[in-house]
């Protein structure tokens, strides 16, 4: 056998072997954003709908200036020059995940305040809140309803539309407004209802050639 | 023997092993978490409930649409041909074998968007491509579908058009009184005419 007749090469060629592997781990790049929840991990923090901050309690923590949160927008700048919640910081959403960025979400984490997240209107923080939880970060709060319902809460004490506020909560009875519509006419229980064509059944005529009498 | 000879088939049952252990592999290909964000600021992933409406009116086989609401909610109302797979039951695989992201465009919608949202987001981080949130839910739906605002006579020609579209769509997706008249769609009775059949006796060869 060949290696018999060069007994060292085998232990060479493990130790290069190796090395090469030895090497390769080393100098793998480490991505710099890494996800620690799973997408069930991830569902789970949803069903548990913990995140929802209610204007009213933001506009509490507001006004007595509360130093346990700390108010994020994440609009884009302009809006943010033309008007924001006060104390709020502006970290613009196409911006979250940059270096000095993430490293302010780190810090303000890690000195055990909760952020309120907060946009337009409440799906526009919706996602930046499910990214950062999915990369770790726990303590932040989704303002429901978004900017627009907050100012226009704090514009008039008594807010008669609070549709933005309970967003998910259906506005309509569905099914009522489809009868309401459709009465009997729609073309899906129509579908159903259709008289069955009555289709007579013909007997099958004898045919002259098959027989008589 | 050569003791080599052991050392190489420990190695090799060690690696054997090894693979064996490891952990199942994800069907789909995993997102990065910049790439999530990017998806995210991306406005393209919302859909109108006009181009849905469009959609379901034109049968395009390409789209399905996903209603995370409850069952109950469900029954009670839904978009025609629309699937229901409630939110916690997401990453279900008996669910989620029903969709396939290679060849369809999966529309989740719920009452509003932020619950279709969050399902976007779980989905695309399981790895689904293809994914799209129907923006206002259901309740835009009524709104611009089902209960069309007609546009002040000064609107545009754009917004008329609009409007025309959607009261076409309410009469599809409705029914609706508001063109078909309601005695027209009462069916007569539908009278069949029987030849007379020829009694066996009167006849004969």
């Amino acid at each position: 056998m060949v290696h018999q007749r060069d007994p060292k090469r085998l232990t060479i060629s493990v130790v290069v072997f190796t090395i090469i592997i030895v090497v390769g781990l080393i100098t793998l790049s480490r991505p710099q954003y890494v996800f620690t929840l799973d997408a069930m991990a991830t569902l789970e923090t949803i069903l548990a709908e913990q995140e929802e901050i209610s204007p009213y309690e933001t506009a509490k923590i507001v006004a007595r200036k509360d130093q346990h949160f700390q108010l994020i927008d994440l609009r884009s700048p302009y809006d943010f020059l033309i008007g924001h919640i006060d104390e709020a910081i502006n970290i613009p959403l196409n911006s979250l995940l940059e270096d000095e960025n993430f490293a302010t979400i780190k810090k303000i984490s890690k000195s055990g305040k909760t952020m309120i997240f907060y946009g337009n209107d409440q799906s526009q923080a919706n996602g930046p809140w499910l990214l950062l939880v999915q990369l770790g970060i726990n303590n932040i709060k989704v303002l429901a309803g978004g900017y627009e319902y907050y100012i226009l809460l704090n514009n008039s004490a008594n807010v008669a539309d609070d549709s933005a506020y309970y967003a998910e909560k259906a506005k309509y009875n569905y099914a009522l407004v489809f009868q309401e519509i459709s009465g009997d006419n729609n073309v899906f229980s129509t579908i159903e209802k259709q008289p069955q064509k009555v289709i007579p059944k013909r007997r099958k005529k004898k045919s002259v050639a098959a027989g008589g009498c | 023997m050569n003791k080599r000879y052991y050392l190489l088939a420990g190695i090799m049952i060690i690696l054997g092993m090894v693979l064996a252990l490891l952990p199942e592999k994800n069907y789909y290909k995993q997102i990065k978490p910049v790439e999530l964000l990017a998806e995210i600021n991306d406005p393209a992933r919302y859909v109108t409930t006009d181009q849905v409406a469009q959609k379901i009116i034109d049968q395009d086989p390409s789209i399905v649409l996903v209603d995370v609401r409850s069952e109950k909610e469900n029954q009670e109302f839904s978009l025609p041909g629309a699937l229901n797979i409630p939110m916690a039951e997401l990453l279900n695989t008996e669910y989620t074998d029903m969709l396939d992201p290679a060849t369809q465009d999966i529309i989740f919608f719920s009452n509003s968007d932020i619950y279709a949202e969050q399902a976007w987001i779980v989905a695309a981080r399981y790895g689904f491509t293809n994914i799209y949130i129907m923006k206002g839910g259901l309740n835009c739906w009524v709104e611009t579908i089902m209960k069309p605002v007609p546009p002040p006579s000064t609107a545009s020609n754009c917004e008329i058009d609009l409007y025309e579209f959607r009261r076409g769509a309410c009469t599809y997706f409705g029914g609706g009184n508001t063109i078909v008249q309601a005695d027209d769609s009462k069916a007569k009775p539908l009278v069949v005419k029987r030849r007379n059949k020829k009694s066996v006796a009167a006849g004969g060869c």
